[in-house]
């Protein structure tokens, strides 16, 4: 059995000649928590729009729990929970609706469970979802994932234009998902420190290619800020250079040079991230 | 399937129930004022309902299909479900709803059956073309562009609706191939009118259920194969839209072109075997005349007419003497003159009738007069008629597969129409001996040993008269199919005649004509598909019995010998392998 929840392989996408993504490949192994890190356009959407299976490839090849998301659809969905960027659920219905109206389709769909999380959500069963805040729709949200046992789940930017105590509530409610079931999730996110303490994987991704993908604690590991002096040249694995009160910084990647792998300073996931993509930036 | 359809639709019923009850209230509104006094009420009003109907489809076709693929899908493409199941789910409450509302019309009386197969057809249509259109650009708004299509696709098919309404004028002749005229016009209704309708009621209708089916199928295609993985659609719909504008025209030509080639290469086929005959060498009186008031009149207090003997007799004399000089003249059938015989019912008798007298009647005034004579108890006049009538039909030259039929039928008829009453005047006597004579006479003139009646400048019967394009469309188109229906009727008759041939004796051939009318053999000779062998059959084993039956009993003889699989029970003569039977009606005198 495949121990790959996960798995595109050099795979391109276009829109009307612009390219969204480049020969992206992207492992993620089951069980793990994996971020998906990028900034607005970088291909975050794209992505998990072709993992789902809403969006085809232009070449390569997807495989989500060993299934192609177009020719194995209906069984991936019955295997796989999605929540999709922004609000796309019925704003018409009320929560215990929903729940009713997914519930048909979904065999593993618990409206014990669900009304359930409501309860502890302090969610209104009957108040019509198009009347919640953000913050009650994205909980809803989850909800629809943690009422079944979904093997992998899919979050495509789910705490986008939360406020501060939404985002702690829904982050509180995934971290219990992730502690109850072993499933895989797959996280996208710009906003990095809500999503670091969670994660085990990350893979960041800057127009349309993934620069890095693995372990989030081996991600910190080999990128290291190093001090530098303002005339010093160019160090080997050098990534950028910045300048934080005055003084310079290189961030280097240590995996190119091992005497730097005891020096300078570790960094956390989001100033990986801006070191990463700036490098590449315009 | 219907479980994840009621699901779905009781959500879009939760979404868009308001809205949904407003446009009930509304066209409820509509019938309620077509059932008030509508004297006063202004048109706008009355034709309210209808254009509601019209509209709903619009509303319907656009806002679900736009419901559909709105904000790309929202969870509808995260459930379980193929999505074209998703497509069907929706495409058919769409439909549904758009034939609820369009049948509330059929309630109020407005549009009788014809227009609502008319009607359903075009809703289909527009139905089709409008979620169609709603699905590719992803909003109801632009349902309005797939109405317009719809005079798009009107301005395509136009050539094609003559050419099929040209078809269905002679579709009729596949059933009754001797006619060379087609379906002239529906009973009641002028020429023109008829092809009226059969292009709104029969050709418009089967093209919209087409193009709806197309559209329907084409939006499942593109659904499932390009909207829901995010695919260009641009390229298959410019393509789509490439192929199918331009195929109307192109299957007219086709179809004519193919209509065209396959009668010529029938007409090859019998032209070879045979001369064609040319209009010259037809006696005068096989060309149309007219002057048929003279052989009819008005039935007192009836609307119906009735033929003058007198006048029939006096025509018969005419062809008796003049021969191959005297005029034809053409004659309406009047078919309902004519007495059921006893041993028939009146669906069975029509059903034979429509065979003889629909078509054609120029002949029938001759049965007519003869059975008005018998009734009249003129025995003598009965049968210089009946002898006007062998002479008119022998004048015609060549004697072709055709002339053969109309003797066989009239002797058929002759044989079955004779009033009862008249078998116990020994007066009548000379009259069976005349239909004897001739029914001994008569044999079967296989297809392809008599030649076409058809000359071959009828393969381009363009009547330029006709000064619509469409029009010239229709009755070439029709002559093409009419044609074609004449030869294969000719090959099949052929193959019939030249089986029973074959067969060596009697029980043989009785045997065949069993294959040939099934197991109910009086609908089987009555059958206007295969009554060849199976009437002369009848004429030659069984009328022949039953006319030396009778004859033998006026004369005061003994009854004749009967072949063996002929038997006599309660009155009525069996044929014991076809199931064809005659009624003696004197049973007491032959004993």
């Amino acid at each position: 059995m495949s121990e790959i929840a996960i798995e595109m392989k050099n795979v391109c996408k276009h829109y009307s000649g612009h390219r969204v993504l480049e020969d992206f490949s992207l492992s993620v192994p089951k069980g793990a928590v994996y971020a998906l890190l990028g900034n607005n356009g970088a291909g975050k959407s794209t992505s998990i729009r072709i993992m789902t299976g809403q969006l085809a490839a232009d070449s390569g090849t997807v495989a989500v729990l060993g299934l192609d998301p177009l020719k194995n659809a209906v069984a991936l969905r019955l295997r796989m929970g999605y929540v999709p960027e922004t609000e796309r659920l019925f704003d018409f219905l009320t929560p215990t609706e929903l729940f009713g109206f997914l519930n048909h389709f979904f065999p593993d769909w618990s409206m014990e469970r669900a009304t359930e999380l409501l309860g502890e959500f302090h969610l209104p069963p009957d108040r019509k979802i198009g009347s919640f805040s953000r913050g009650m729709y994205a909980k809803t949200a989850l909800i629809t994932v943690m009422a079944r046992k979904a093997e992998v789940v899919i979050f495509d930017d789910p705490v986008l234009g939360l406020d501060t105590v939404s985002r702690a509530d829904f982050m509180d409610g995934l971290i219990r998902s992730i502690q109850e079931y072993e499933h895989t999730i797959l996280v996208s996110s710009h906003l990095i420190p809500e999503i670091e303490g969670i994660c085990d994987h990350a893979g960041i991704l800057a127009e349309g290619k993934l620069l890095y993908s693995g372990e989030t604690e081996q991600l910190k590991a080999r990128f290291r800020r190093i001090r530098i002096a303002g005339e010093d040249g160019l160090l080997c694995g050098e990534i950028c250079r910045k300048s934080i009160a005055g003084e310079s910084y290189a961030v280097v990647d240590v995996s190119e040079n091992i005497e730097l792998q005891e020096k300078g300073e570790t960094m956390n996931l989001e100033e990986i991230f801006l070191a990463l993509t700036r490098a590449v930036g315009p | 399937m219907f479980r994840d359809a009621l699901t779905l639709w009781q959500l879009e019923w939760k979404r868009c129930k308001w809205l949904w009850t407003g446009v009930i209230v509304l066209m409820a509104a509509g019938q309620a004022m077509l059932k008030l006094p509508q004297e006063n009420m202004p048109g706008f009003l009355k034709w309210c309902p209808l254009g509601l109907a019209f509209l709903s489809p619009l509303f319907f076709s656009g806002a679900i299909a736009s419901i559909l693929v709105r904000n790309r899908l929202p969870i509808l493409l995260t459930l379980p479900v193929k999505s074209r199941r998703i497509y069907w789910i929706y495409y058919f409450g769409a439909l549904i709803l758009c034939f609820l509302f369009a049948s509330t019309l059929c309630l109020t009386q407005v549009f009788s059956f014809v227009d609502l197969l008319l009607g359903v057809s075009l809703l289909f249509l527009i139905h089709s073309v409008v979620f169609w259109s709603a699905l590719l650009h992803r909003d109801g708004n632009t349902a309005v562009p797939g109405l317009l299509m719809l005079f798009v696709l009107y301005f395509a098919a136009y050539p094609l609706i003559p050419f099929l309404s040209g078809f269905f004028l002679a579709l009729p002749l596949s059933q009754i191939p001797w006619e060379s005229g087609g379906l002239p016009a529906f009973p009641g209704f002028s020429s023109s009118l008829t092809w009226k309708m059969v292009d709104w009621y029969f050709s418009i209708p089967v093209i919209a259920m087409v193009f709806g089916i197309v559209f329907t199928f084409s939006g499942a295609l593109l659904w499932s194969g390009k909207i829901c993985s995010g695919r260009n659609i641009h390229r298959p719909v410019v393509l789509f839209l490439l192929l199918l504008l331009p195929a109307p025209f192109l299957l007219t030509l086709g179809g004519y072109a193919a209509l065209t080639g396959m009668e010529w290469v029938f007409h090859r086929h019998w032209e070879k075997r045979f001369p064609v005959q040319r209009d010259s060498s037809c006696p005068e009186f096989y060309k149309n005349g007219s002057g048929h008031h003279s052989f009819y009149r008005r039935i007192k207090g009836s609307e119906r007419t009735e033929v003058i003997p007198e006048k029939v007799l006096e025509y018969s004399r005419r062809i008796t003497r003049e021969g191959q000089n005297a005029k034809r003249i053409s004659i309406p059938s009047s078919k309902s003159l004519l007495n059921i015989p006893e041993w028939m019912n009146k669906q069975e008798w029509e059903k034979y009738l429509f065979s003889f007298g629909f078509c054609s009647g120029y002949d029938s005034i001759f049965l007519e007069g003869s059975l008005a004579c018998l009734n009249r108890k003129q025995w003598g006049e009965a049968e210089e008629i009946l002898r006007g009538y062998w002479d008119y039909l022998n004048f015609i030259e060549p004697q072709n597969f055709y002339i053969n039929r109309r003797r066989m039928f009239f002797l058929f008829l002759e044989l079955i129409s004779i009033p009862p009453s008249s078998l116990e005047d020994p007066g009548m006597l000379p009259v069976l001996r005349t239909l004897l004579k001739e029914l001994e006479r008569f044999s079967l003139i296989p297809a392809d040993l008599s030649p076409p009646y058809r000359s071959f400048s009828d393969l381009f019967p363009f009547s330029w008269e006709q000064d619509k394009l469409n029009q010239r469309i229709r009755s070439s188109s029709r002559s093409r199919f009419t044609n074609l229906f004449i030869y294969s009727a000719l090959v099949k008759g052929n193959r019939e005649i030249r089986k029973a041939a074959e067969c060596r004796t009697e029980e043989e051939l009785a045997r065949f004509v069993k294959t040939l009318s099934g197991p109910n053999a009086l609908s089987g000779l009555l059958s206007v598909r295969a009554h060849h062998v199976t009437g002369c059959y009848y004429l030659k084993v069984l009328g022949i019995a039953q006319l030396k039956y009778w004859i033998a009993a006026l004369e005061g003889k003994k009854a004749p010998e009967l072949p063996a699989h002929l038997t006599i029970r309660n009155g009525i003569v069996h044929d014991e392998i076809t199931g064809l039977y005659f009624k003696l009606y004197f049973k007491e005198r032959t004993r």
